[in-house]
Protein backbone atom coordinates (compact mmCIF):
# COMPACT_ATOMS: atom_id res chain seq x y z
CA UNK A 1 0.00 0.00 0.00
CA UNK A 2 2.83 2.29 0.81
CA UNK A 3 4.30 1.88 -2.66
CA UNK A 4 1.07 2.94 -4.32
CA UNK A 5 0.99 6.21 -2.50
CA UNK A 6 0.38 9.16 -4.83
CA UNK A 7 0.55 6.94 -7.89
CA UNK A 8 4.05 5.69 -7.11
CA UNK A 9 5.08 2.64 -9.11
CA UNK A 10 5.00 -0.58 -7.11
CA UNK A 11 8.21 -2.34 -6.18
CA UNK A 12 7.35 -5.36 -8.30
CA UNK A 13 6.77 -3.22 -11.36
CA UNK A 14 9.93 -1.22 -10.81
CA UNK A 15 12.08 -4.31 -10.37
CA UNK A 16 10.52 -5.93 -13.43
CA UNK A 17 11.73 -2.95 -15.46
CA UNK A 18 15.07 -2.55 -13.75
CA UNK A 19 17.18 -4.19 -16.46
CA UNK A 20 15.55 -2.21 -19.24
CA UNK A 21 15.95 0.93 -17.16
CA UNK A 22 19.65 0.29 -16.73
CA UNK A 23 20.00 -0.59 -20.39
CA UNK A 24 18.38 2.69 -21.37
CA UNK A 25 15.69 0.84 -23.31
CA UNK A 26 12.55 1.95 -21.48
CA UNK A 27 10.03 4.40 -22.92
CA UNK A 28 10.36 7.82 -21.40
CA UNK A 29 7.29 7.59 -19.17
CA UNK A 30 8.30 4.24 -17.69
CA UNK A 31 11.83 5.45 -17.25
CA UNK A 32 10.65 8.41 -15.23
CA UNK A 33 8.38 6.24 -13.10
CA UNK A 34 11.18 3.79 -12.30
CA UNK A 35 13.59 6.59 -11.50
CA UNK A 36 11.14 8.25 -9.14
CA UNK A 37 10.48 4.95 -7.44
CA UNK A 38 14.18 4.29 -6.94
CA UNK A 39 14.64 7.73 -5.48
CA UNK A 40 12.44 6.96 -2.52
CA UNK A 41 12.36 3.18 -2.15
CA UNK A 42 14.96 1.92 0.28
CA UNK A 43 13.98 -1.65 -0.52
CA UNK A 44 14.64 -1.47 -4.26
CA UNK A 45 17.59 0.87 -4.22
CA UNK A 46 20.14 -1.72 -2.99
CA UNK A 47 19.11 -3.99 -5.85
CA UNK A 48 19.53 -1.16 -8.31
CA UNK A 49 22.86 -0.25 -6.77
CA UNK A 50 24.09 -3.81 -7.05
CA UNK A 51 23.15 -4.04 -10.72
CA UNK A 52 24.87 -0.76 -11.35
CA UNK A 53 27.99 -2.15 -9.73
CA UNK A 54 27.72 -5.11 -12.07
CA UNK A 55 27.68 -2.84 -15.10
CA UNK A 56 30.57 -0.83 -13.76
CA UNK A 57 32.50 -4.07 -13.46
CA UNK A 58 31.65 -5.03 -17.04
CA UNK A 59 32.85 -1.63 -18.20
CA UNK A 60 36.19 -2.28 -16.57
CA UNK A 61 36.39 -5.61 -18.36
CA UNK A 62 35.69 -3.87 -21.65
CA UNK A 63 38.48 -1.42 -21.03
CA UNK A 64 40.96 -4.16 -20.23
CA UNK A 65 40.23 -6.54 -23.07
CA UNK A 66 41.95 -5.20 -26.15
CA UNK A 67 43.58 -6.89 -29.09
CA UNK A 68 47.30 -7.40 -28.44
CA UNK A 69 49.51 -5.05 -30.42
CA UNK A 70 51.28 -7.84 -32.29
CA UNK A 71 48.00 -9.38 -33.32
CA UNK A 72 46.70 -6.01 -34.41
CA UNK A 73 49.73 -5.38 -36.61
CA UNK A 74 49.49 -8.88 -38.05
CA UNK A 75 45.86 -8.30 -38.95
CA UNK A 76 46.58 -4.99 -40.66
CA UNK A 77 49.43 -6.54 -42.60
CA UNK A 78 47.21 -9.34 -43.86
CA UNK A 79 44.43 -7.00 -44.78
CA UNK A 80 46.88 -5.14 -46.96
CA UNK A 81 48.12 -8.40 -48.43
CA UNK A 82 44.58 -9.40 -49.18
CA UNK A 83 43.91 -6.06 -50.75
CA UNK A 84 46.98 -6.21 -52.95
CA UNK A 85 46.16 -9.75 -54.07
CA UNK A 86 42.70 -8.75 -55.32
CA UNK A 87 42.13 -8.63 -59.04
CA UNK A 88 42.45 -5.02 -60.05
CA UNK A 89 43.58 -4.06 -56.58
CA UNK B 1 -20.40 54.38 16.37
CA UNK B 2 -20.66 51.40 18.60
CA UNK B 3 -17.77 49.27 19.67
CA UNK B 4 -18.98 46.47 17.44
CA UNK B 5 -18.98 48.73 14.39
CA UNK B 6 -15.47 49.99 15.21
CA UNK B 7 -14.22 46.44 15.48
CA UNK B 8 -15.67 45.66 12.05
CA UNK B 9 -14.02 48.73 10.55
CA UNK B 10 -10.63 47.71 11.98
CA UNK B 11 -11.06 44.22 10.57
CA UNK B 12 -11.96 45.64 7.14
CA UNK B 13 -8.86 47.87 7.18
CA UNK B 14 -6.70 44.93 8.12
CA UNK B 15 -8.07 42.90 5.21
CA UNK B 16 -7.41 45.76 2.78
CA UNK B 17 -3.88 46.21 4.05
CA UNK B 18 -3.21 42.49 3.59
CA UNK B 19 -4.35 42.41 -0.03
CA UNK B 20 -1.34 42.53 -2.34
CA UNK B 21 0.88 40.77 0.17
CA UNK B 22 1.40 37.16 1.21
CA UNK B 23 1.52 37.87 4.94
CA UNK B 24 -0.69 35.63 6.98
CA UNK B 25 -2.53 36.28 10.15
CA UNK B 26 -3.94 33.93 12.71
CA UNK B 27 -5.87 36.44 14.73
CA UNK B 28 -9.06 35.49 12.90
CA UNK B 29 -10.34 32.00 12.62
CA UNK B 30 -13.21 30.21 10.94
CA UNK B 31 -14.84 32.24 8.26
CA UNK B 32 -12.15 34.90 8.39
CA UNK B 33 -9.54 32.32 7.63
CA UNK B 34 -11.39 31.43 4.45
CA UNK B 35 -11.53 35.09 3.52
CA UNK B 36 -7.80 35.38 4.04
CA UNK B 37 -7.15 32.55 1.60
CA UNK B 38 -9.31 34.21 -1.01
CA UNK B 39 -7.37 37.39 -0.60
CA UNK B 40 -4.10 35.53 -0.92
CA UNK B 41 -5.14 33.94 -4.19
CA UNK B 42 -6.20 37.27 -5.55
CA UNK B 43 -2.91 38.74 -4.49
CA UNK B 44 -1.04 35.93 -6.15
CA UNK B 45 -3.04 36.40 -9.32
CA UNK B 46 -2.35 40.10 -9.33
CA UNK B 47 1.32 39.91 -8.50
CA UNK B 48 1.91 36.31 -9.47
CA UNK B 49 3.39 36.83 -12.90
CA UNK B 50 6.85 37.06 -11.40
CA UNK B 51 6.30 33.94 -9.35
CA UNK B 52 4.92 32.13 -12.35
CA UNK B 53 7.93 33.14 -14.37
CA UNK B 54 10.12 31.67 -11.66
CA UNK B 55 8.21 28.41 -11.69
CA UNK B 56 8.36 28.22 -15.45
CA UNK B 57 12.08 28.87 -15.40
CA UNK B 58 12.63 26.15 -12.83
CA UNK B 59 10.54 23.72 -14.81
CA UNK B 60 12.50 24.54 -17.95
CA UNK B 61 15.92 24.40 -16.37
CA UNK B 62 15.24 21.25 -14.43
CA UNK B 63 13.23 18.97 -16.68
CA UNK B 64 12.09 15.84 -14.89
CA UNK B 65 13.53 13.34 -17.24
CA UNK B 66 16.40 10.97 -17.37
CA UNK B 67 18.41 10.05 -20.36
CA UNK B 68 18.60 6.71 -22.06
CA UNK B 69 21.73 4.70 -21.88
CA UNK B 70 22.36 5.81 -18.33
CA UNK B 71 24.19 2.69 -17.33
CA UNK B 72 26.73 3.22 -20.06
CA UNK B 73 27.63 6.73 -18.98
CA UNK B 74 26.88 6.57 -15.30
CA UNK B 75 30.22 6.06 -13.55
CA UNK B 76 30.95 9.65 -12.65
CA UNK B 77 29.12 11.29 -9.81
CA UNK B 78 27.64 8.08 -8.52
CA UNK B 79 27.15 7.98 -4.81
CA UNK B 80 26.52 4.97 -2.61
CA UNK B 81 23.13 5.70 -1.12
CA UNK B 82 19.64 6.89 -1.84
CA UNK B 83 19.16 10.44 -2.95
CA UNK B 84 18.71 12.56 0.10
CA UNK B 85 20.71 15.58 -0.98
CA UNK B 86 18.92 18.46 -2.62
CA UNK B 87 21.92 18.88 -4.87
CA UNK B 88 21.57 15.47 -6.39
CA UNK B 89 19.31 14.49 -9.18
CA UNK B 90 18.23 10.92 -9.50
CA UNK B 91 19.34 8.06 -7.31
CA UNK B 92 22.81 8.93 -6.20
CA UNK B 93 23.69 10.92 -9.31
CA UNK B 94 24.81 14.49 -8.99
CA UNK B 95 23.24 17.13 -11.15
CA UNK B 96 26.49 17.85 -12.99
CA UNK B 97 26.97 14.16 -13.66
CA UNK B 98 23.41 13.91 -14.90
CA UNK B 99 23.91 16.79 -17.33
CA UNK B 100 27.09 15.13 -18.48
CA UNK B 101 25.04 12.04 -19.16
CA UNK B 102 22.47 14.14 -20.95
CA UNK B 103 25.04 15.56 -23.30
CA UNK B 104 26.75 12.23 -23.89
CA UNK B 105 23.53 10.33 -24.40
CA UNK B 106 22.08 12.92 -26.74
CA UNK B 107 25.24 12.82 -28.79
CA UNK B 108 24.96 9.05 -28.99
CA UNK B 109 21.27 9.18 -29.79
CA UNK B 110 21.76 11.83 -32.42
CA UNK B 111 24.44 9.78 -34.07
CA UNK B 112 22.52 6.53 -33.99
CA UNK B 113 19.30 8.12 -35.13
CA UNK B 114 20.98 9.47 -38.19
CA UNK B 115 22.21 6.07 -39.15
CA UNK B 116 20.26 4.39 -41.86
CA UNK B 117 18.92 0.93 -41.09
CA UNK B 118 21.15 -1.93 -42.18
CA UNK B 119 21.00 -2.60 -45.84
CA UNK B 120 19.02 -5.78 -46.25
CA UNK B 121 19.95 -6.00 -49.90
CA UNK B 122 23.68 -5.68 -49.52
CA UNK B 123 24.20 -9.32 -50.42
CA UNK B 124 23.11 -8.56 -53.95
CA UNK B 125 25.00 -5.30 -54.28
CA UNK B 126 27.30 -5.25 -57.30
CA UNK B 127 31.04 -5.42 -56.72
CA UNK B 128 32.80 -2.07 -56.62
CA UNK B 129 34.51 -0.71 -59.65
CA UNK B 130 38.24 -0.29 -59.65
CA UNK B 131 38.04 3.44 -58.99
CA UNK B 132 35.79 2.83 -55.95
CA UNK B 133 38.12 0.38 -54.35
CA UNK B 134 40.28 2.98 -52.71
CA UNK B 135 37.22 4.63 -51.21
CA UNK B 136 36.05 1.30 -49.89
CA UNK B 137 39.40 0.73 -48.22
CA UNK B 138 39.29 4.10 -46.56
CA UNK B 139 35.79 3.41 -45.37
CA UNK B 140 36.86 0.10 -43.93
CA UNK B 141 39.55 1.78 -41.87
CA UNK B 142 37.14 4.38 -40.63
CA UNK B 143 34.02 2.32 -40.02
CA UNK B 144 35.15 -1.25 -39.38
CA UNK B 145 38.54 -1.17 -37.71
CA UNK B 146 37.38 0.93 -34.74
CA UNK B 147 35.35 -2.10 -33.62
CA UNK B 148 38.37 -4.38 -33.47
CA UNK B 149 38.52 -4.51 -29.69
CA UNK B 150 34.77 -4.95 -29.35
CA UNK B 151 34.80 -7.91 -31.72
CA UNK B 152 37.80 -9.30 -29.86
CA UNK B 153 35.92 -9.21 -26.57
CA UNK B 154 33.00 -10.98 -28.18
CA UNK B 155 35.39 -13.55 -29.63
CA UNK B 156 37.00 -14.16 -26.27
CA UNK B 157 33.73 -15.09 -24.70
CA UNK B 158 32.57 -17.12 -27.67
CA UNK B 159 35.74 -19.19 -27.46
CA UNK B 160 35.50 -19.59 -23.71
CA UNK B 161 38.44 -17.32 -23.01
CA UNK B 162 40.89 -18.98 -25.38
CA UNK B 163 43.05 -16.08 -26.50
CA UNK B 164 44.58 -17.88 -29.45
CA UNK B 165 41.21 -18.97 -30.75
CA UNK B 166 39.80 -15.50 -30.15
CA UNK B 167 42.61 -13.80 -32.06
CA UNK B 168 42.14 -16.27 -34.87
CA UNK B 169 38.43 -15.59 -34.94
CA UNK B 170 38.95 -11.83 -34.94
CA UNK B 171 41.37 -12.05 -37.81
CA UNK B 172 39.07 -14.27 -39.82
CA UNK B 173 36.17 -11.92 -39.11
CA UNK B 174 37.95 -8.82 -40.33
CA UNK B 175 39.48 -10.49 -43.34
CA UNK B 176 36.04 -11.68 -44.36
CA UNK B 177 34.58 -8.28 -43.68
CA UNK B 178 37.29 -6.70 -45.77
CA UNK B 179 36.61 -9.05 -48.65
CA UNK B 180 32.91 -8.28 -48.43
CA UNK B 181 33.24 -4.60 -47.72
CA UNK B 182 31.74 -3.72 -51.09
CA UNK B 183 28.49 -5.32 -49.91
CA UNK B 184 28.28 -3.14 -46.84
CA UNK B 185 26.17 -0.05 -47.29
CA UNK B 186 27.91 3.03 -46.06
CA UNK B 187 26.29 4.63 -43.08
CA UNK B 188 24.63 1.49 -41.82
CA UNK B 189 25.59 -0.23 -38.58
CA UNK B 190 29.09 -1.58 -39.14
CA UNK B 191 29.33 -2.83 -35.59
CA UNK B 192 26.32 -5.11 -35.87
CA UNK B 193 27.54 -6.26 -39.24
CA UNK B 194 30.94 -7.24 -37.85
CA UNK B 195 29.43 -9.01 -34.86
CA UNK B 196 27.21 -10.96 -37.20
CA UNK B 197 30.19 -12.05 -39.29
CA UNK B 198 32.08 -12.97 -36.15
CA UNK B 199 29.26 -15.08 -34.77
CA UNK B 200 28.58 -16.79 -38.07
CA UNK B 201 32.26 -17.54 -38.49
CA UNK B 202 32.46 -18.98 -35.03
CA UNK B 203 29.39 -21.16 -35.45
CA UNK B 204 30.52 -22.38 -38.83
CA UNK B 205 34.05 -23.07 -37.67
CA UNK B 206 32.92 -24.85 -34.55
CA UNK B 207 31.23 -27.39 -36.73
CA UNK B 208 34.14 -27.80 -39.11
CA UNK B 209 37.33 -26.59 -37.44
CA UNK B 210 39.75 -28.49 -39.65
CA UNK B 211 38.21 -27.47 -42.91
CA UNK B 212 38.24 -23.88 -41.72
CA UNK B 213 41.97 -23.97 -41.10
CA UNK B 214 42.64 -25.54 -44.47
CA UNK B 215 40.40 -23.07 -46.19
CA UNK B 216 41.92 -20.12 -44.41
CA UNK B 217 45.41 -21.05 -45.40
CA UNK B 218 44.47 -21.77 -48.98
CA UNK B 219 42.29 -18.74 -49.54
CA UNK B 220 44.18 -16.13 -47.64
CA UNK B 221 47.77 -17.27 -47.87
CA UNK B 222 48.05 -17.08 -44.12
CA UNK B 223 51.45 -17.89 -42.72
CA UNK B 224 51.83 -20.86 -40.51
CA UNK B 225 52.63 -18.95 -37.33
CA UNK B 226 49.04 -18.18 -36.43
CA UNK B 227 47.93 -21.69 -37.23
CA UNK B 228 50.75 -23.37 -35.38
CA UNK B 229 48.48 -23.71 -32.37
CA UNK B 230 45.18 -25.19 -33.49
CA UNK B 231 42.39 -23.19 -31.96
CA UNK B 232 40.18 -24.89 -29.48
CA UNK B 233 36.68 -23.62 -29.91
CA UNK B 234 34.87 -26.06 -27.68
CA UNK B 235 34.82 -25.82 -23.93
CA UNK B 236 37.03 -23.79 -21.65
CA UNK B 237 40.76 -23.95 -21.47
CA UNK B 238 42.72 -24.24 -18.28
CA UNK B 239 45.10 -21.60 -19.54
CA UNK B 240 46.45 -19.62 -16.59
CA UNK B 241 46.76 -16.57 -18.86
CA UNK B 242 43.05 -16.44 -19.32
CA UNK B 243 42.92 -14.60 -16.04
CA UNK B 244 41.91 -11.32 -17.59
CA UNK B 245 41.22 -9.22 -14.63
CA UNK B 246 43.15 -10.69 -11.77
CA UNK B 247 41.75 -11.71 -8.45
CA UNK B 248 39.05 -13.97 -7.19
CA UNK B 249 36.21 -11.72 -8.21
CA UNK B 250 37.26 -11.60 -11.83
CA UNK B 251 37.65 -15.34 -11.92
CA UNK B 252 34.19 -15.83 -10.62
CA UNK B 253 32.60 -13.45 -13.07
CA UNK B 254 34.47 -14.71 -16.10
CA UNK B 255 33.89 -18.30 -15.11
CA UNK B 256 30.23 -17.62 -14.65
CA UNK B 257 29.96 -16.01 -18.08
CA UNK B 258 31.87 -18.80 -19.78
CA UNK B 259 29.72 -21.35 -18.04
CA UNK B 260 26.49 -20.00 -19.46
CA UNK B 261 24.75 -21.92 -22.22
CA UNK B 262 25.56 -20.61 -25.68
CA UNK B 263 22.27 -18.83 -26.27
CA UNK B 264 22.57 -17.00 -22.95
CA UNK B 265 26.28 -16.28 -23.14
CA UNK B 266 26.24 -14.71 -26.57
CA UNK B 267 23.35 -12.37 -25.84
CA UNK B 268 24.85 -11.33 -22.52
CA UNK B 269 28.25 -10.71 -24.05
CA UNK B 270 26.78 -8.76 -26.94
CA UNK B 271 24.91 -6.55 -24.50
CA UNK B 272 27.13 -6.22 -21.47
CA UNK B 273 30.54 -6.54 -23.07
CA UNK B 274 29.73 -5.60 -26.65
CA UNK B 275 27.52 -2.70 -25.60
CA UNK B 276 24.97 -3.39 -28.27
CA UNK B 277 21.37 -2.30 -27.91
CA UNK B 278 18.49 -4.75 -28.02
CA UNK B 279 17.70 -4.07 -31.65
CA UNK B 280 21.32 -4.48 -32.67
CA UNK B 281 21.56 -7.78 -30.82
CA UNK B 282 18.38 -8.96 -32.48
CA UNK B 283 19.95 -8.15 -35.81
CA UNK B 284 23.14 -10.05 -35.02
CA UNK B 285 21.34 -13.12 -33.73
CA UNK B 286 18.48 -12.99 -36.18
CA UNK B 287 15.82 -13.20 -33.47
CA UNK B 288 13.04 -10.85 -32.33
CA UNK B 289 13.80 -8.15 -29.78
CA UNK B 290 11.50 -9.89 -27.31
CA UNK B 291 13.64 -13.01 -27.53
CA UNK B 292 16.74 -10.92 -26.94
CA UNK B 293 15.25 -9.45 -23.80
CA UNK B 294 14.06 -12.80 -22.53
CA UNK B 295 17.42 -14.47 -23.05
CA UNK B 296 19.36 -11.53 -21.71
CA UNK B 297 17.36 -11.30 -18.51
CA UNK B 298 17.57 -15.02 -17.91
CA UNK B 299 21.30 -14.92 -18.52
CA UNK B 300 21.72 -12.08 -16.07
CA UNK B 301 19.64 -13.88 -13.48
CA UNK B 302 21.90 -16.88 -13.77
CA UNK B 303 24.91 -14.68 -13.38
CA UNK B 304 23.17 -12.95 -10.54
CA UNK B 305 22.91 -16.12 -8.56
CA UNK B 306 26.64 -16.55 -8.64
CA UNK B 307 27.48 -12.87 -8.25
CA UNK B 308 25.22 -12.77 -5.26
CA UNK B 309 27.76 -14.62 -3.20
CA UNK B 310 30.36 -12.11 -4.28
CA UNK B 311 28.01 -9.29 -3.41
CA UNK B 312 27.41 -10.65 0.06
CA UNK B 313 31.10 -11.03 0.71
CA UNK B 314 31.76 -7.55 -0.61
CA UNK B 315 29.00 -5.98 1.43
CA UNK B 316 26.81 -4.86 -1.43
CA UNK B 317 23.84 -6.70 -0.02
CA UNK B 318 23.11 -8.47 3.19
CA UNK B 319 22.51 -12.16 3.31
CA UNK B 320 18.85 -13.03 3.08
CA UNK B 321 17.79 -9.91 1.21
Amino acid sequence: MMKEWMGMMRCEAALARLWEYLDGELPSADETAVRKHLQVCTRCYPKYDFQRAYFAYMRRIREKETVPVEQRQRLFRRILEQESSRPGG
Amino acid sequence: MGSLQRARDRARRRRRSRSGTFSLSVEFGGKRGRTRRIHDRRAAAAAGSALERTWRRQATEEPHRIVRGNRRTAPEGVSTGPDTDAGTWGPGVSRDAMWSQVRTAWAMLAGSDREAPPDRERETAPPPRADERQVAKEGFSKEALPWLDAVYRFSLRLTGGDRDAAEDLVQETFLRAHRSWHTFQRGSNAKSWLFTICRNTFLHDRERPRSRMERSEADLGIHGDLMSSPPTTEGKLSDPEREFFGGLIDDEVVGAIDGLPDEFREVLVLSDLGDLRYEEIAEVLGVPVGTVKSRLFRARRRLQEQLREFAIRSGYVQEGR
